[in-house]
């Protein structure tokens, strides 16, 4: 449900430079840069292939296709057309998959609940389901889809831990061009995790230990508008302890694979949406233009490590270097992903444009309300479920299981 | 008004503040316990900001301290006023730390809430305390009653989760936990978690809690239904509830379960909730269980020492004392005694009536007489032990054994009025008390006797004058008349037994009079199963020593001058013979034949002597239809000492007469009887022999009369009666000459007949001879007799012998000449057979001499080949060397 009252605290964009001008310089700069693909691909453009599946780049065996799979003869005498081969469902998941535990590691406020509120809204906008596996899980996405969907609320600070256990699934689907078609078989994510609150990687309970050493993945939230917020308390203080604890533990549990963590880790760079963040993305020139509607600004995957690495250095101050470095230091590099994310996503500006579904207004791009605790639109979320696949992805190529 | 002072804590975020939340303040330095605390029982995270909503704030928590101080934690959490610095709404948790041994009995979670819930926080930590004020007598809690006791029923067994909420305050949803801790013993509540409304129930910890649907093991209750516990205990501790509510007395109910406020635990003591309803329940409890015949002693005993007898009525208790004495016997007097009642003296006389073993009931009687006399109702007990409900069994002995042995422990003779009057109006009760005293204390008969009386004889029933005047045997007591003894025994068929062994017991039996004999003899003719006939074998068998002396003459000439009075006395003069002899034999068949068997015999002697005594008046037929009656009455083993008796009476003079009216109408019965007894059967051929030798009987029918007697004699190797060679002497044929030899040559030859070696019977053939040739047994005509008929024997031996000597001679004289014509025979042939042999030789020489003898030449090694034909002589053998 859009908020109709246009926003009482706009962002002071007009004394920088339009959007359509970083576009076109940042396309340019990206052109001129040899080993980087189209910055606008969005990620999901192949969608996200199955792990551990055999490889899809089928080779144009004699009889046309690879797998023997019947031909259809143009009338034209143009190159046959395969014919949509329904790709194999599924198998149903068995109580004995694994479930891949993922440690939710942020500070206070820093995103993690809206992170969670958003997913189902990620996956579903991106050609997933999502499905609840147990009671607290169904009423937890029933009331973020409700709140989300109906009044635009987003989640109340936490003050107890929730359990959380979804299955994300994606079908198989059939995808490319005509001349190129290929089949893209399902992948399945088996998501436990627990919100919590941030306080709880400060006082560092017993608990919190146990979830960060025994997880499969960390997705570890930072929030730059809480570092460049002079009077908010940094990220620092809710990694340092927690850091330190999973070190421990780790060692304990014999996990360290070289000295360092064995851990798959997501860093996610929150709040792009946010009026601080978005400008000091703007400021540095990472922010590039969707080509797909409603061509949000983002921050280009493969850039995403350079984003948190400049940011840190040069924006966020020593703290979130310390950071930054801790993080380079103690885990495995290739086991490490960066994505800028927005869990809710920018505003879509009121006119009605590109028929009818709205556009991205950069003199108006924030997607709350002035109050600050609902959104004004409905949540797009960037950077969401991108995430949690390429940790799957990570841990089914690491070939082991932390 | 109580007023308590508790620990508080304030658990919230500053305005505009980056940081979680925390505990912002409290009291003294209790923060690291706090935050201990606070965690376990977070009711979650808020759901929704708006008000009016089930899940709403404020949210109201309540905890446990793990410590063993068993505080209570109290938690609120509502809105705050500010936000935090991403502007969010804060929540402001307020948290209190509540002495659970201080709290009124009476305060529920709802009025804790009431006197938490506008209570100013210090805004700073420090060390003062927070004052929370509690009314005394909080209202009672609205709800409906039975849907608590069902919920707390499932609170026993599993988590409960109040969902179906529609608007339902946090004040009604905390006076519904109060309803739902009421109906549960209090000490729970130490361990119980309550919130008022939980976010995620699946992963809260709270025993009891309101939220939007059940998960995990929360079992789900309906606010507006009653649920149906499941478990076994469950059921049972809601069936109790049920029943007190049902009732009306929740109030009861739970006052009680307030009561227990020690410390519980749902996890490890589910059951104790139940043990403290049924304690409330014991009474009613262990009354279902005695009647369901699930009674157990321990709680009946539980149940009477905790909750007293006031606790059941009096139909309850009456059973429950039946239970204890039918499960305890008469161990349950050490307990029951100090609740003595009529209910419980009916139901020891109950018990004791009905108890299967008589000892038992002798125990169970007996026990209570000293509880009974120490509550001084002693005369009431005694009353009731010996009085049957109307329209029941008479009371067993063993009661009026109880009795008696109260009565003969009295130091005097007591008064009792109640028992003396009970035993003198009621006759089998009066008789039963003296039956006893005969059986256990013969000795104090007299004692109780007058006790009974109590020195009033005039006014007491038949049958105590009776034996009143037997056993005090005071010339001053009349001697009570025919028609006393007839009433007496109107009333009391026994009379005349007692009167037997108070009379046994004081060798007078003069006392008796015959009257009371007669109806003893005719106790003695009932079929021996009869009940009284039974007694009189036993009083018999238990008199004195009478068998011999002058006290056993004396009991004899009674009985037999009782028994000759058949014709004197009207009442058995108006019986026919028949039954006269039957009860006459009857009697004499009470008297035990091992220990009294003189005695017996001499009362069966004396009884036929007075009947072979009127024999020749009367005949033989009445001494016989009575020995044959008692062979009758007697059992098989005891026929002997009949047949001694008969074989003693036949032997006598004259009363051989006797033989034929018993062989004519014993038929089977006499025979078996011969035949069993050595002397009888030994008797029976000698009286024959005799009567048959009177009779002029022929020397064969003799001679089949005798030998039996003989070989009976000599198998004795004596002789029982008189010779039996004596019968002879009046034999007609006697002085005959040739008829006594020839009896004893046919008596030598039936014995041989009878298996009788042949040369004892020539021994015997001697012996009498001898016995009357030359001892003359049988007088000297006898023996000239004999001698002559020797002699002509002998004569006649003679002249056979010389015939047989010709005979003999002449048969040898041919012998000898077939002899010489057979050896001449015999030469012949032996020549004959010489002259064959010799024939036979000459022929086989001249054979012999007639065949050559071949010569012997050289033969050659190897054949040529024209040495013969070369083919085989078979073709097989051909085959073979080719």
């Amino acid at each position: 449900v859009p908020d109709d009252k246009p926003p009482d605290d706009k962002p002071d964009v007009a004394a920088q430079r339009p959007y359509r001008q970083i576009h076109e310089s940042a396309w340019g700069l990206m052109r001129e840069l040899p080993a980087a693909g189209p910055p606008t691909r969005p990620m999901t453009d192949g969608g996200p292939t199955r792990i551990g599946a055999p490889s899809t780049n089928p080779g144009i065996g004699p009889g046309g296709y690879p797998d023997g799979s019947p031909t259809i003869p143009t009338q034209n005498g143009s190159a046959p057309r395969r014919a949509p081969v329904p790709a194999p469902p599924l198998p149903s998941p068995s109580i004995t998959e694994r479930e891949m535990q993922i440690a939710l590691w942020g500070a206070t406020s820093s995103g993690k609940s809206t992170y969670l509120w958003t997913l189902p809204l990620a996956a579903e906008q991106q050609g997933w389901t999502l499905t609840p596996l147990d009671e607290a899980s169904e009423e937890y996405k029933v009331r973020a889809e409700t709140d989300l969907m109906t009044e635009g609320l987003l989640p109340l600070p936490t003050a107890d831990e929730v359990l959380i256990r979804w299955q994300l699934e994606k079908p198989p689907s059939v995808e490319g061009p005509w001349w190129h078609r290929r089949e893209v078989p399902g992948s399945r994510i088996v998501l436990r995790t627990i919100e919590r609150r941030g306080g709880d990687f400060e006082t560092l309970t017993q608990s919190v230990a146990d979830q960060l050493a025994h997880a499969d993945g960390i997705v570890y939230l930072f929030d730059p508008d809480r570092e460049l917020n002079p009077n908010a308390v940094d990220n620092v203080k809710f990694f340092i302890a927690a850091m330190t604890r999973l070190q421990r533990r780790s060692a304990e549990l014999d996990r360290m694979i070289g000295g360092r963590l064995p851990h798959h880790l997501a860093v996610c760079i929150t709040k792009l949406d946010a009026l601080k963040v978005f400008a000091k993305a703007r400021e540095g020139f990472w922010v590039t233009q969707s080509v797909q509607w409603p061509h949000f600004p983002q921050v280009a995957p493969h850039h995403a490590e350079p984003f948190f690495d400049w940011l840190c250095r040069t924006e966020l101050g020593e703290a979130a270097s310390f950071v930054r470095d801790r993080i380079v230091a103690n885990f495995l590099p290739h086991r490490v992903k960066y994505f800028v994310c927005s869990a809710i996503g920018f505003g879509l500006h009121q006119c009605r444009q590109s028929g009818g579904r709205g556009q991205f207004n950069l003199s108006d791009f924030s997607n709350l309300t002035s109050e600050g605790d609902r959104v004004r639109s409905m949540p797009r979320p960037i950077n969401v479920l991108e995430p949690l696949v390429a940790l799957e992805r990570s841990r089914r190529f690491s070939g082991r299981f932390p | 008004m109580t007023e308590i002072e508790c620990y508080w804590a304030c658990v919230s975020k500053e305005p505009r503040d980056s940081s979680d939340y925390r505990v912002l303040s409290c009291s003294a330095d209790h923060l690291a316990k706090y935050q201990a605390l606070e965690r376990p029982d977070r009711p979650g995270t808020p759901t929704t900001r708006a008000s009016g909503r089930v899940e709403s704030l404020p949210w109201v928590t309540f905890g446990r301290n793990g410590d063993d101080d068993h505080q209570l934690t109290m938690s609120i959490m509502t809105w705050a006023d500010h936000q935090d610095a991403d502007s969010r709404p804060v929540t402001l948790t307020r948290f209190f730390l509540l002495p659970y041994a201080q709290l009124p009995g009476a305060v529920g979670y709802a009025d804790l809430y009431r006197a938490a819930a506008d209570v100013p926080l210090p805004p700073e930590a420090g060390a003062e305390l927070v004052s929370l004020t509690f009314p005394d007598a909080p209202p009672p809690a609205r709800q409906d009653l039975s849907w608590a006791a069902a919920t707390a029923a499932v609170l026993l067994e599993s988590r409960v989760i109040i969902t179906g909420l529609q608007d339902a305050s946090t004040e009604r949803r905390l006076a519904a936990v109060d309803a739902i801790t009421r109906m549960l013993p209090r000490g729970y509540r130490a361990d119980l978690t309550v919130a008022s409304w939980v976010s995620f129930p699946a992963q809260r910890t709270q025993r009891l809690c309101f939220g939007p649907y059940a998960a995990g093991d929360l079992t789900e209750v309906r606010f507006d239904t009653n649920p149906v516990p499941r478990s076994g205990i469950a059921r049972r501790y809601h069936a109790l509830l049920l029943k007190y509510l049902e009732r009306r007395q929740e109030h009861l109910v739970i006052e009680w379960l307030a009561g227990y406020s020690t410390p519980l635990s749902f996890a490890s003591d589910p059951i104790a909730a139940l043990d403290i309803l049924q304690d409330l329940d014991l009474a009613d409890a262990v009354v279902d269980e005695i009647r369901n015949g699930r009674g157990r002693w321990e709680r009946v005993l539980r149940a009477l020492t905790e909750r007293g007898p006031t606790a059941f009525d009096a139909h309850d208790l009456y059973d429950v004392f039946r239970f204890g004495l039918a499960e305890r016997g008469a161990d349950a007097h050490t307990v029951l005694g100090q609740y003595w009642s009529p209910l419980l003296c009916s139901a020891v006389v109950a018990a004791a009536q009905q108890a299967s073993v008589a000892c038992e009931r002798d125990r169970i009687a007996g026990a209570f007489v000293p509880v009974a006399a120490a509550h001084g109702d002693l005369d009431g007990y005694l009353t009731q032990l010996v009085t049957p409900d109307a329209g029941a069994a008479p009371m067993p002995a063993e009661m009026f054994a109880v009795c008696l042995r109260a009565l003969l422990d009295q130091p005097a003779p007591p008064p009792w009025p109640l028992l003396r009057r009970r035993l003198l109006e009621d006759v089998p009760s009066g008789v039963s008390l003296v039956i006893e005293c005969q059986d256990l204390h013969p000795e104090q008969v007299p004692y109780v006797l007058n006790w009974l009386v109590d020195g009033q004889p005039s006014g007491i029933p038949a049958w105590l004058a009776v034996l009143y005047h037997i056993a005090a045997g005071n010339p001053a007591v009349a001697e009570p008349s025919p028609r006393l003894i007839e009433e007496a025994i109107q009333q009391n068929p026994s009379t005349a037994l007692q009167a037997l062994d108070i009379a046994n017991r004081r060798t007078a039996w003069d006392l008796l009079g015959a009257t009371l004999w007669q109806h003893l003899i005719m106790i003695g003719g009932c079929p021996p199963g009869d009940p009284s006939r039974q007694v009189l074998v036993r009083d018999l068998n238990s008199l004195a020593p009478i068998d011999a002396g002058p006290r056993a003459r004396a009991f004899l000439d009674v009985v037999l001058e009782t028994c000759a009075l058949p014709a004197a006395n009207p009442p058995i003069s108006t019986l026919a013979l028949s039954g006269y002899v039957d009860e006459l034999a009857g009697a004499i068949g009470c008297v035990p034949a091992g220990q009294r068997a003189e005695l017996r015999r001499r009362l069966l002697l004396g009884v036929t002597e007075i009947l072979a005594a009127e024999a020749p008046r009367a005949g033989w037929d009445p001494a016989a239809e009575f020995l044959l009656t008692v062979l009758d009455r007697f059992p098989g083993a005891e026929h002997a000492e009949v047949a001694d008796v008969i074989a003693d009476i036949l032997d006598r003079p004259g009363c051989a007469a006797l033989l034929r009216p018993l062989a004519a109408r014993g038929g089977e019965r006499w025979e078996r009887l011969v035949a069993g007894s050595d002397r009888l059967s030994s008797v029976m051929p000698w009286l024959l022999f005799e009567e048959s030798a009177l009779a002029r009987a022929s020397s064969d029918e003799l001679a089949r009369c005798w030998a039996p007697i003989i070989l009976a004699e000599q198998a004795r190797n004596a002789a029982t009666r008189r010779p039996s060679i004596a019968a002879l002497a009046g034999w007609p044929s006697l002085t005959r000459v040739d008829a006594l030899l020839d009896l004893i040559e046919l008596t030598c030859a039936a014995l041989a007949g009878l298996g009788m070696p042949v040369s004892e019977a020539g021994q015997w053939r001697e012996d009498t001879i001898y016995q009357v040739a030359r001892d003359r047994v049988l007088g000297v005509a006898a023996a000239e007799a004999l001698v002559s008929s020797l002699r002509q024997a002998a004569d006649r031996v003679a002249q056979a012998n010389a015939h047989r000597l010709r005979e003999i001679e002449r048969h040898e004289a041919e012998q000898r000449l077939q002899i010489k014509i057979l050896q001449d025979e015999l030469a012949r042939l032996a020549a004959e057979r010489a002259e064959m042999a010799d024939e036979d030789r000459r022929w086989e020489e001249f054979f012999r001499s007639l065949s050559p003898k071949p010569k012997r030449g050289w033969a050659p090694a190897v054949r040529s080949e024209n040495d013969g034909p070369r083919e085989p002589a078979s073709e097989k053998k051909g085959w073979l060397r080719r």
